[in-house]
């Protein structure tokens, strides 16, 4: 692909992705999906980055959270 | 004025400069204007996503944007926005990683669908934040492209929406199509690149 995947796969070549998945399972919506936004600039262009996110049970994960239903942190917002 | 010709935007005009990103998308701005002028652009930029998503969820959810003119914009929206934010946020990065995953890669495409990702997409098309929906959208055509069993699912589960019972079902059925028509051809061109 083009020159631009580079980063992506500097990231997943030092073990990014396992980590990533992992956090895709705390409780934390804020972190599950700053997992997801991670992991879907990685993937991004990048086939075996697909491929390795794909066998590190990086996709049960997300299906479960298009349904949540909840976020984690209610709190009060700045000037309201 | 209609920008787009699909009629779906009842509160059209409320936009100033009829650029209104969501507008494009078949979301039904109600009335945030009347508290953050141009919402709408600044949704565009980015700037203020955790406000403009709350109310997207809460109004999109209720599918009745007039409910909330300045009566109802009082503690219990904001409650609904906050509890709503973090899970709506998760929702739209797990739908563009499933767009990332499932992009030009067949073994993932049949993946996403056996793990059951399909249904909660198709759900997201019609009762998500906008953003939300052009990500599910995106996702979709991804995950259909060139694979006719996942085609024939989403056809079939966007079918029985189209037929539901009530009008707003219905409705949020004919947007979805709209939005998975759109992100249809443009992973098309994607691919083509």
């Amino acid at each position: 692909m083009t020159s631009d995947c580079i980063p992506h796969q500097a990231i997943a070549g030092i073990g990014a992705i396992t980590p990533l998945v992992r956090l895709l399972h705390e409780e934390s919506t804020k972190a599950q999906g700053k997992a997801a936004g991670a992991l879907a600039s990685i993937a991004m262009g990048s086939k075996d980055n697909q491929t390795a996110i794909a066998a590190a049970g990086g996709i049960a994960p997300l299906v479960s959270l298009l349904s949540r239903e909840h976020g984690d942190e209610v709190s009060a917002p700045h000037g309201l | 004025m209609t920008s787009d010709g699909l009629g779906l935007h009842p509160s059209s005009g409320k936009c100033p400069r009829g650029l209104c990103p969501l507008r494009a998308l078949g979301a039904q701005p109600g009335q945030p204007e009347r508290r953050r002028p141009g919402w709408g652009h600044r949704t565009l930029r980015g700037a203020t996503p955790r406000y403009v998503h709350g109310l997207r969820i809460t109004r999109m959810g209720l599918c009745a944007p007039a409910l909330h003119a300045s009566a109802h914009h009082s503690a219990p929206l904001r409650v609904s926005w906050l509890e709503g934010d973090g899970a709506e946020s998760a929702k739209k990065a797990a739908a563009s990683a499933l767009w990332s995953f499932s992009a030009n890669h067949a073994q993932n495409q049949a993946a996403i669908a056996e793990a059951g990702g399909l249904a909660p997409l198709v759900a997201l098309l019609g009762v998500g934040g906008a953003e939300t929906q052009l990500q599910a959208a995106g996702a979709l055509a991804a995950i259909a492209l060139d694979n006719p069993q996942n085609q024939n699912t989403i056809a079939t589960m966007l079918v029985q929406l189209l037929t539901a019972p009530d009008t707003p079902t219905r409705t949020k059925a004919a947007r979805a199509i709209s939005n998975l028509a759109r992100a249809h051809t443009s992973n098309q061109e994607a691919r083509a690149k």
